[in-house]
C-alpha cells in the first residue's frame, strides 16, 4: 500500500479550468505512468494500477500503525472500445482527436462519441489512470 | 420547424424542447393545447414572476418586432425581452385560435452576438399544426415517421442506445437504435443477441422470432398469433401485459447500427401503419 501525504499545491501549479466547451476538448489526455498494460487474446486490455488512498485515510491509518509499504492494485479490464479509447491517448492526441477518430472508426453520432468519451476519461481520471494537460501547459512547455 | 444543423437537442419532454448549439441554450420552446380562453396577461405575469425569483435577470413586455410581424401572422402574438448577467433572451407567446394551441418560443443570445437572421428563418418556418397524417421526428441522427396522433412518452440518448417511445393508449410504438453493431455482432448473429445480449423489448422476446430479409438486410421479425380470444385477453389483463406484440429488427451495416420497431397494444394492432413507421425509419 502506498501511504501518500497530498503536497500543498501552490497557486502556479493549479491550471485554468476550460471556461468553454471547446477548450475542454483541446485537452490532451496522458497516462499515468504507473499503470501497467496487459493485452488479452482478442486485443482488449485489463490495466493494473495503483490504488491511491486518500490524504485523511493514510493520516488515520498511520497513527494506527496500519501503514504498509506493499502497494495495493487494482485490475480493470476495458472492452475493445475502452482499450482502443486507451491505445488513442498518446499524450499528444487531444479529446477531440480521440472523439473523431472513435468517431470515423464505429460510423457514430458525434454528439453520442463525445458523451460516450468523456465519461469514459472522467471515468479514468477518477481511477487516477489519466491526467488532462491544458492546451497551455504545451505552450508552455514548448516555449521553455 | 427548421433550425440551424448545429442546433442539438439538449433537453425533451412531451412539451418542452431546448436547442444547445455548442455554447448553450439558443432556442426553446413550449407548447400546450389549451381548453377555454387563453391570456397572453396571465402567461406574461407567470413569466415575470419566475424571472424575479432569479436575482439579476430583468424582464420586460415589449412590443413584436417589425420583421417577425410576417412570419407570425397566423398567431396571436406577445412579445417580450430579458436581460441576465451573462445572456440575454428574447422570446414570444403565440396562440393559435384555430388550433387551439399556445407556444412559447424563446431565443437566447450571448452579449453582443447578432442572431437576428437566424430567428427569422426559424419563425418563418415554425407551424404548430401538421396538415399530415404523419409527423417527422429528427433528432440526434435518428430520422423516423410517427402517426400525428401519438404523443412522445418517453426518451433515452445514451451512448449506444436509443429509444423513443410513442403512445396513443392502449397502443405504444418503440422505436429503438443500437451501436456500433460490428461491436455487438462480434461474437453472435442478430438473433443470438437479440435473444440473450439485448436488455431492450424484453416483451418483444416472448413472441415467436423469425428471421427475414428486409430490403436486403438481415432482419428479426416477431408478431403475436391472430387470435385475440377472450381467454388470451383476459390472461394478458392478469398478468399486465399487451396481448398484441409486433416488432422487426435489422441490422443497418452501411451504418454500422442495428434499428428496430416494436409496438404492443391490447387491441389489435395496424400493421401497415407499422410497416410504414420502418419503411422510413432511417439514420443520418
Amino acid at each position: 500500500m502506498i501511504w501518500r501525504r497530498r503536497k500543498k499545491l501552490h497557486k502556479h501549479h493549479l491550471t485554468r479550468e476550460p471556461s468553454t466547451r471547446a477548450e475542454a476538448f483541446a485537452y490532451c489526455p496522458v497516462k499515468s505512468r504507473e499503470v501497467l498494460e496487459e493485452v488479452l487474446e482478442g486485443g482488449a486490455l485489463i490495466l493494473t494500477y495503483p490504488l491511491v488512498i486518500r490524504p485523511w485515510l493514510a493520516g488515520v491509518a498511520q497513527r494506527l500503525g496500519m501503514g504498509s509499504t506493499e502497494p495495493i492494485t487494482r485490475r480493470l479490464q476495458l472492452d475493445e472500445m475502452g482499450s482502443l479509447t486507451w491505445r488513442l491517448l498518446d499524450g499528444r492526441r487531444t479529446v477531440q482527436d480521440v472523439v473523431d477518430c472513435l468517431c470515423s472508426r464505429y460510423k457514430l453520432n458525434r454528439r453520442e462519441t463525445e458523451v460516450a468519451t468523456t465519461g469514459f476519461l472522467r471515468e479514468l481520471g477518477k481511477r487516477g489512470l489519466i491526467a488532462l494537460r491544458s492546451p497551455h501547459e504545451e505552450d508552455r512547455e514548448q516555449s521553455l | 420547424m427548421q433550425v440551424p444543423s448545429q442546433w442539438e437537442v439538449s433537453f425533451l419532454a412531451k412539451s418542452h424542447l431546448r436547442l444547445d448549439d455548442g455554447m448553450g441554450p439558443v432556442l426553446e420552446v413550449k407548447w400546450q393545447q389549451v381548453r377555454g380562453v387563453f391570456s397572453h396577461k396571465n402567461h406574461l405575469k407567470k413569466l415575470a414572476r419566475h424571472s424575479r425569483s432569479v436575482s439579476g435577470v430583468n424582464f420586460q413586455q415589449t412590443s413584436l418586432p417589425e420583421e417577425w410581424r410576417q412570419a407570425l401572422r397566423h398567431f396571436e402574438t406577445q412579445c417580450f425581452e430579458w436581460q441576465g448577467k451573462k445572456i440575454n433572451g428574447k422570446g414570444v407567446i403565440l396562440y393559435c385560435p384555430a388550433s387551439q394551441q399556445a407556444s412559447l418560443l424563446q431565443f437566447y443570445r450571448q452579449r453582443g452576438v447578432d442572431g437576428s437572421q437566424v430567428q427569422l428563418g426559424v419563425l418563418e418556418s415554425l407551424q404548430d399544426q401538421c396538415e399530415q397524417d404523419m409527423i417527422r421526428w429528427s433528432l440526434f441522427g435518428l430520422n423516423a415517421l410517427i402517426p400525428k396522433s401519438f404523443d412522445l412518452a418517453r426518451y433515452r440518448f445514451e451512448p449506444g442506445h436509443y429509444q423513443l417511445e410513442f403512445k396513443k393508449p392502449p397502443e405504444c410504438i418503440d422505436l429503438e437504435r443500437w451501436a456500433p453493431a460490428d461491436l455487438l455482432l462480434k461474437t453472435s448473429d442478430l438473433r443470438h443477441w437479440f435473444k440473450h445480449r439485448c436488455k431492450q423489448l424484453t416483451w418483444c422476446k416472448l413472441t415467436a422470432i423469425r428471421e427475414q430479409n428486409y430490403h436486403g438486410r438481415p432482419a428479426l421479425y416477431g408478431e403475436s398469433g391472430e387470435s385475440n380470444s377472450l381467454a388470451r385477453r383476459f390472461w394478458a389483463r392478469l398478468s399486465r401485459k399487451s396481448p398484441n406484440v409486433w416488432f422487426r429488427i435489422w441490422h443497418l451495416s452501411s451504418q454500422n447500427q442495428i434499428l428496430g420497431v416494436a409496438a404492443r397494444s391490447s387491441k389489435t394492432l395496424d400493421t401497415s401503419v407499422l410497416e410504414k413507421i420502418c419503411a422510413h425509419y432511417d439514420m443520418a
